[in-house]
């Protein structure tokens, strides 16, 4: 009997280590942080880079104080306070401004890498996936320090972030650590050789800054998106309806020319005229912001993409 | 020989069938009809924005304006309480629960295409000012999207 107690108190010892070693949270390497040094930060590029980003998108006030709706009058002002309302709970957005206490006005280069590239905070807590790092970790390293240097430079907004309001198992953070050795991504992003400066400045933006496919891709129970679907479509996992098939297959944008859609980005207006809706409206005046090339190599990748069916 | 009487309540008998049938259908389908006039808004503002990209014609920018200026009064009327839950329907809750908002936006549609005509009626004299005439238009389309439509899957 004492034996058996013994080994089981061995192997809960044994599955905590394990599980304190496999959450860990990521850190920035000392070689990493150093390559950042000698960046000089660029906040003309960090403004272009806050667009390609989307980051008032989910960080900038609410307008109307609704929390819910995708709607903000002042992108500039990133108090946080929107609200993320899906299956695992409801995320609530923080305060990014540069306010000393209650936004990242404090934080220094690597506490900002740490969390655009491993999403830990500088505190060493694991951040949620809504904060879509899995994206965000592809961005270079001159784009993150100037993006850092651009949000520096906005006005500092003493608002109190609100704790995010999760079901169950998902309030654990640490369980996030196991999360990310399953979905995020530990190779550093790379352009890929086989295609031209075009299609790789379109598979940077899609893939990094502009985090499409966050929320064009079907989740796993756990919220990772299917890899294999990538793109493809999906339920809304915040607010409802369907958010659409962005890949060339006849479900999606096959009928769209590459024209198209850069035209749809810049104007909001679809082939049919039909003008975007619910929360790409505020994606497509930020890419709106983009120049006409960036917004032919965004078309030209999608049109690339491997045709996915929608998952019915 | 079929006398004009006969020919006159044929006629009413066919109208009479033909607005039982139909009425329902307008009562009951009232996310088709939806559907339609939206189209019928998207070809319009295709045609404005072809023009524009193209040659600037003046008739083409008003009779397209006029048809769209139609829209947010019949609007208005096509949604009966509970067509949001045909699953066609693209339709937001809160065009119901907070409707105020949404005939605001329908109201801006009005008066903004109202005053995009009174531009193309100019002439080629109005050319230059339409640009911002339609760019205000379509922000309606855009502020109504947002909130008032959902997410969707083209049918």
């Amino acid at each position: 009997m004492k034996k058996i107690l013994l080994s089981l108190v061995v192997a809960a010892l044994a599955g905590g280590g394990i599980f304190y070693v496999l959450t860990l949270p990521g850190q920035i390497s000392v070689d990493e942080l150093e390559s950042f040094k000698n960046l000089k930060a660029n906040s003309e590029n960090g403004r272009y880079m806050f667009y390609a980003g989307g980051c008032a998108s989910c960080h900038a006030k609410p307008a109307k104080n609704k929390c819910d709706e995708p709607n903000y009058t002042d992108a500039f002002d990133l108090s946080g306070g929107r609200c993320l309302k899906t299956p695992f709970g409801t995320f609530n957005v923080p305060n990014i401004s540069p306010n000393q206490k209650l936004g990242i006005g404090s934080w220094s280069h690597s506490d900002f890498i740490l969390a655009m590239r491993k999403g830990v905070s500088p505190g060493g807590k694991h951040y949620y996936p809504a904060f879509p790092y899995t994206s965000y970790q592809k961005m270079t390293s001159q784009d993150l320090v100037d993006l850092q240097a651009f949000l520096g430079s906005l006005a500092p907004k003493a608002v109190a972030s609100l704790p995010h309001d999760l079901k169950l198992p998902f309030r654990f953070r640490r369980g996030l650590g196991l999360w990310k050795r399953l979905y995020l991504a530990s190779a550093p992003f790379k352009n890929d050789p086989s295609l031209d400066t075009q299609l790789n400045r379109g598979r940077y933006l899609v893939e990094g800054p502009g985090h499409c496919s966050e929320c064009h891709s079907p989740r796993d129970s756990f919220g990772g998106i299917i890899t294999a679907r990538k793109f493809g479509g999906s339920k809304a996992l915040e607010g409802k309806g369907y958010i659409p098939n962005l890949t060339p297959h006849k479900d999606g944008i096959a009928d769209w020319s590459a024209k198209d859609i850069a035209y749809s980005l810049k104007t909001g207006f679809m082939p049919d005229y039909d003008s975007f809706g619910s929360s790409m409206v505020k994606v497509q005046e930020n890419m709106a912001h983009l120049t006409d090339a960036d917004r032919a190599a965004i078309a030209a990748y999608l049109k690339s993409l491997k045709p996915i069916a929608r998952k019915k | 020989m079929i006398t004009n009487t006969t020919s006159l309540s044929l006629t009413s008998a066919l109208m009479a069938v033909f607005m039982l049938v139909s009425s329902p259908v307008l009562a009951e389908n009232p996310v088709h009809e939806r559907h339609e006039l939206m189209e019928s808004v998207g070809k319009s503002m295709k045609a404005i924005g072809k023009m524009m990209q193209d040659f600037y014609d003046a008739k083409v920018a008003e009779d397209n304006m006029k048809i769209i200026n139609a829209v947010p009064d019949k609007f208005k009327t096509m949604f009966p309480k509970g067509s949001d839950k045909d699953p066609k329907s693209a339709a937001a809750p809160k065009i119901w629960t907070e409707r105020a908002g949404f005939d605001k936006i329908l109201e801006s549609l009005k008066a903004d295409t109202a005053a995009a005509i009174a531009v193309a009626q100019k002439g080629d004299a109005g050319e230059a000012e339409f640009g911002g005439a339609f760019g205000k238009v379509a922000k309606n389309c855009k502020s109504c999207h947002q909130t008032y439509k959902l997410k969707k899957e083209k049918h």
